[in-house]
């Protein structure tokens, strides 16, 4: 076993590091900018533009062959991989002094926070992003934009429990007559449950969940397990999990259906960003802008099937939209600071 | 070590290297880094903290709190519980496969195999789709059929239970193949002999045939208990769902971001030790079974004799193996000293030390017996010979059952009294060998 720097190691150092460097920083908001012909002019003469993401394969090569199909001339890299591996790949290559990548786009936000940290990025704000999105949706000094949102609503399987019998709340979720058929992922496994867990602690108290474990509550890792059991019919509910896949599954004919509980939907967001070093700076604007502009939105919910900030996005009839979605409230930073408490907390009450 | 060897024989050169000492502290060095190495890290993590400082911390969290002790009794109720499954099915099963003609045996060794190399992940996917409570093929029917709730099931594999039927089915493999192997390995003519002094078939397998494969069942739980403690496919994939950690998936959830690899280290070492541990002691039983293993390449094939021992052919059958795998010298007849003395040396020996003073004499004289007429069958000796020299045999035993014991013979004589052995399976022997001495070339088919 050697031993491997972890990714506190790291966060350390760099922070540190960043600190000594750019201790005075001073940041406004930017003017908003529009695609202008002269944009798309510089980036043309780039030629290509650099896509590092942790979105799944298929949507990030779909996203790459739509943006060079939309602007002729600028051939787009997309790199794809796990969260982790991105976060490491970019600050190796930042060690050895490496700047091939121009847009990054992550599930962890507290990637973002180190590379901001770090005076890694660029500000830039898009048009279309300030006129159409909830300023929850991105960062108003222009550092971050969210890409998509990952919700995490309840799903049932409409053969074992119809929809006007199933739970509307997380309240309803600890009638006697759900014991032993739900089934929720674990927040030791996955980011996106790490999250949708803290967030329903943080509305309903840790008080809720020690009431929700003696509901006999199946554990499974992943928050793309937890779709899988309820379209199975293995369990009736799905307390969290990615809710873009139950929708998948329902739309391909799966007897499965998402609920919004009434105190609000956990979510994750997935931000982007643009590279201050990005050597692609025209077409990393560009690629940047469109990938938030209602083309780009739309390729999200049409073949990702996740949820788009963008208002003028159009959802598939009989889903709802986000902006129609009661969501919590999501704290990258207290997760930071707290996930492993909540890691605790959790394992002790479910005993899991 | 063997490697020295060829340095050492070589002539001495003039200006050649001795290459030996290089090659040596080569081997040393190579395992220093792929055992030494880790196992040293793994040490040092878990004495320390997050900082890298020295601390006891780790194994106080680990012993101490209720998140780490349920998961490691957990594991050991696992890993015991499959253990005793595995021999139950496994021993049984390779009894049947190596000592009897039992229809089907290759197929069952071969399915066998199949679920040794099975990775238990699949494995314990496979009986997701089979038994899960509600989605399993299993319940699915169960309901069908019985027209039951919603609800009802008859098995579940998200349970204590579900997990060690898993491990135990792909664990078996382990008891099953150090059994089947020792049995093929031991000659099956100490289970003929039992029965020729009259043993039953419960009795035989009571004092001969379990005490002959006890050292590799032994090895063979102890390995099946090891593996189950250790394993992490299967709990992977049923253990969460289940709702405990088995001590490998709690390991696994503590190289989860935040990973925490000192107390993961720590987590481990109970593992490693109750490991090496039991491997040493392994060490022990399995060593009478080596000895006793020393097979003789016949011995496998006439291994079916004992289950058909109630047929005419087979003392025939058996006759062939019988001298090779006692190994005693041709001479023994001859000698007065004690048979036990005379078939001393032997690895048959040790075997039959688990046999009654008594009983083990017997056997002895009717060993030499068998192979002092088999050595004439077999001789170089014009035919007529030997056909002679097994006629004299013949009288010798008429004579001895009519109360003439000629010299030498006292002893069998005894064995033969004392356990009312008949006159005719001796002859009947004599028979077998007559066969040979007469038609030298026969069919395969003819022995077996």
């Amino acid at each position: 076993m050697t031993k491997k720097p972890s990714k506190r190691d790291v966060l350390k150092g760099a922070a540190a590091l960043s600190f000594a460097t750019f201790a005075v920083r001073v940041s406004a908001a930017p003017a908003a900018e529009a695609i202008t012909p002269a944009l798309i002019e510089a980036a043309k003469k780039e030629g290509k533009v650099v896509f590092y993401t942790a979105m799944d394969l298929q949507f990030a090569e779909r996203l790459g062959r739509s943006f060079e199909a939309r602007y002729p001339g600028i051939s787009a890299r997309v790199e794809r991989s796990g969260a982790e591996r991105v976060f490491q790949r970019i600050g190796q290559e930042y060690a050895s002094n490496i700047r091939s990548v121009d847009v990054v786009n992550t599930s962890d936000q507290a990637h973002v926070t180190l590379w901001k940290r770090n005076g890694w990025l660029a500000q830039y704000l898009p048009e279309e992003v300030v006129k159409f999105y909830d300023k929850k949706f991105y960062d108003a000094e222009g550092f971050e934009l969210v890409t998509r949102v990952l919700v995490s609503p309840f799903g049932i399987n409409t053969d074992l429990v119809k929809m006007e019998d199933a739970p509307k709340s997380f309240a309803d979720l600890l009638d006697p007559k759900w014991n032993g058929k739900m089934v929720k992922a674990h927040p030791a496994y996955s980011g996106t449950i790490m999250n949708s867990t803290y967030q329903t602690a943080q509305a309903m108290g840790w008080g809720y969940f020690e009431k929700l474990a003696k509901q006999n509550v199946m554990q499974v890792q992943s928050a793309t397990d937890t779709p899988k059991r309820i379209a199975l019919g293995e369990r009736a509910i799905m307390i969290d999990g990615a809710g873009y896949l139950v929708i998948r599954d329902k739309e391909a004919g799966k007897p499965v259906d998402v609920i919004y509980p009434a105190e609000g939907t956990p979510l994750a967001t997935s931000p982007s960003v643009l590279m201050k070093a990005a050597p692609n700076p025209n077409a990393g604007k560009l690629f940047h802008s469109w990938m938030h502009s209602r083309e780009g939105q739309q390729i999200l919910i049409d073949f990702a099937r996740q949820y788009s900030p963008h208002s003028q996005a159009v959802e598939k009839p009989g889903v709802r939209k986000l902006s129609d979605i009661k969501l919590m409230t999501e704290d990258p930073e207290a997760i930071e600071k707290e996930g492993d408490e909540v890691k605790r907390r959790y394992s002790e009450i479910f005993k899991v | 070590m063997t490697v020295a060897i060829p340095a050492a024989a070589a002539p001495p050169r003039k200006y050649g290297i001795d290459l030996s000492k290089p090659v040596l502290y080569g081997f040393a060095a190579v395992l220093c880094v792929l055992i030494v190495l880790p196992l040293s890290w793994l040490f040092l993590y878990s004495f320390t903290d997050a900082k890298g400082a020295l601390t006891l911390a780790n194994f106080y969290r680990l012993f101490t709190e209720s998140t780490f002790v349920e998961p490691l009794i957990t594991t050991f109720i696992i890993a015991t519980t499959s253990a005793v499954i595995c021999c139950a099915v496994a021993a049984p099963m390779g009894w049947l496969v190596a000592r009897t003609d039992l229809p089907f045996s290759p197929v069952i060794r071969a399915l066998v195999t199949a679920s040794f190399v099975t990775p238990p992940f699949l494995g314990a996917i496979a009986w997701e789709l089979l038994a899960a409570p509600n989605s399993g093929l299993l319940n699915k029917t169960f309901r069908a059929i019985t027209g039951a709730e919603q609800d009802t099931h008859v098995f579940n594999i998200y349970s204590l239970e579900g997990i060690i039927f898993v491990i135990s089915c792909y664990t078996f493999p382990y008891v099953f193949v150090l059994v089947a192997n020792s049995l093929d390995r031991t000659p099956g003519e100490l289970e003929d002999a039992s029965s020729i002094l009259g043993g039953g078939r419960w009795y035989t397998a009571r004092r001969i045939t379990i005490p002959l494969v006890l050292p590799a069942l032994l090895a063979g739980a102890l390995v099946a208990f090891l593996q189950a403690m250790t394993l992490f496919g299967s709990p992977a994939i049923l253990a969460l769902p289940a709702g405990f950690h088995t001590m490998t998936t709690k390991i696994w959830s503590l190289f989860q971001y935040p990973p925490k690899p000192e107390l993961a280290a720590a987590a481990s070492l109970p593992l490693l030790i109750l490991n090496t541990r039991s491997s040493v002691q392994t060490r022990d039983p399995l060593s009478p079974a080596r000895a006793s293993g020393q097979s003789r390449k016949r011995g496998h094939r006439q291994r079916r004799g004992v289950a058909n021992a109630g047929e005419a052919h087979a003392w025939r059958r058996a006759r062939g193996a019988l001298p090779d795998a006692m190994n005693i010298q041709a001479q023994a007849m001859d000698g007065n000293a004690p048979a036990a003395q005379r078939a001393g040396g032997s690895s048959f020996y040790l075997a039959m030390r688990i046999l009654g003073r008594e009983q083990r004499e017997a056997m002895f004289e009717i060993y030499a017996f068998c192979r002092a007429v088999d050595d004439i069958a077999d001789g170089d000796a014009p035919r007529a010979e030997r056909q002679a020299l097994l006629a004299d045999w013949r009288k010798d035993i008429e004579a001895l059952y009519a109360g003439r014991v000629r010299p030498g013979l006292e002893n069998l004589a005894h064995a033969a009294a004392r356990y009312s052995l008949r006159k005719e399976n001796f002859l009947e022997v004599i028979d077998g060998m007559e066969m040979d001495a007469v038609e030298d070339i026969r069919a395969p088919i003819g022995r077996n």
